[in-house]
């Protein structure tokens, strides 16, 4: 009986030692939908999409939730040798997965030959929890 | 055919051809695209600057950690050469402000004589003292907006270069003292 309770007691201490370690996620895997993407790369095609045929690609993307405010910064690569003039914008989301209104203005980026940008955000407000980037040339 | 048939016949042709090119055609746009018809302070611009700084501002200590302080806004300054609103741009960084569920406005300067109005109407003989606003009932505001917007022009006979910088500031209405502040940069070039 008494070896029953210490082996229980030993596989609870072990198994929130190992969640201590753990610790908060990093900024790379802390974006919504990160845990059922499972990787930046899957993330990237849920959370980005192109229209028409921009010659832009996703490095990585950041996340942190600060007071409810949602901190985004994201990657971008210039895959054209030339200036490549892009338009961005967000959209975001609820909980529910409502959209949040009003919708974003576009915003125009000049990306230089083979530069690599941060592109940064906030979201709007605490019911913004979640996002899409829409990027076009 | 004679002269006046040919001239009469050219005559009716080029009116056919001025009123089929006068005919132009109206559709609705994206009021969020990308404008870029001149080098002028435009929708763009006025999008791009409130957005930049409601945002920033709602990652002010002093807007995180204050429980939906009050604002008042007043002027921001345009020292640049042409005519921009400004009030355009700080009523929108208001409505994104207010959607945040953040910050909360008091009346300002602009407004404070519709306020009065409004409340002297409602103490006339025609309302019900019941339901009528007080005087002396009005809040004021823990902080102030204010801001101011400039250009630097330059060109020559191929390129115009326009590089604009909104400056808005947040201000302690009690202490004086400055609690955020932030700038956006914008640069149009037309070659």
């Amino acid at each position: 009986m008494k070896i029953a309770a210490i082996l229980a007691a030993t596989a609870l201490a072990v198994g929130v030692a190992a969640c201590e370690s753990r610790g908060p996620l990093p900024p790379s895997e802390s974006c919504p939908g990160f845990q059922e993407a499972g990787s930046t790369g899957r993330l990237v095609k849920a959370k980005v999409q192109f229209l028409g045929d921009p010659d832009v690609g996703i490095v990585e993307m950041r996340c942190l939730t600060s007071e409810g405010i949602l901190r985004i910064d994201i990657d971008l690569e210039n895959e054209k040798a030339r200036n490549q003039p892009v338009e961005y914008r967000f959209v975001w989301f609820e909980a529910s997965g409502m959209s949040v209104s009003p919708e974003e203005a576009w915003k125009p980026l000049m990306l230089y030959p083979d530069e690599r940008r941060t592109i940064r955000t906030v979201s709007p407000s605490v019911n913004a929890q979640d996002f899409k980037l829409l990027i076009k040339e | 055919m004679t002269i006046g048939r040919l001239l009469a016949t050219v005559l009716v042709v080029a009116i056919a051809a001025s009123a089929t090119g006068c005919s132009k055609q109206v559709r609705y746009g994206d009021s969020g695209a990308v404008e870029t018809v001149n080098t002028a302070f435009g929708s763009t611009d006025l999008q791009q600057i409130a957005e930049t700084m409601a945002r920033s501002l709602l990652q002010a200590p002093v807007i995180i950690n204050g429980n939906q302080p009050i604002v008042t806004v007043q002027e921001v300054k345009n020292k640049t050469s042409e005519y921009i609103d400004t009030r355009a741009i700080t009523d929108s960084i208001r409505s994104q402000l207010s959607r945040s569920g953040r910050v909360r406005f008091a009346v300002d300067e602009a407004d404070m004589q519709k306020q009065i109005s409004e409340l002297q109407r409602q103490q006339s003989e025609y309302y019900k003292k019941d339901q009528a606003a007080e005087v002396g009932q009005l809040v004021g505001a823990g902080y102030r907006l204010d801001g101011n917007i400039v250009s630097i022009v330059k060109e020559n006979k191929k390129v115009k270069d326009v590089y604009y910088k909104f400056s808005l500031q947040l201000w302690n209405v009690q202490n004086g003292l400055l609690e955020w502040a932030d700038e956006k940069e914008i640069r149009k070039t037309e070659s």
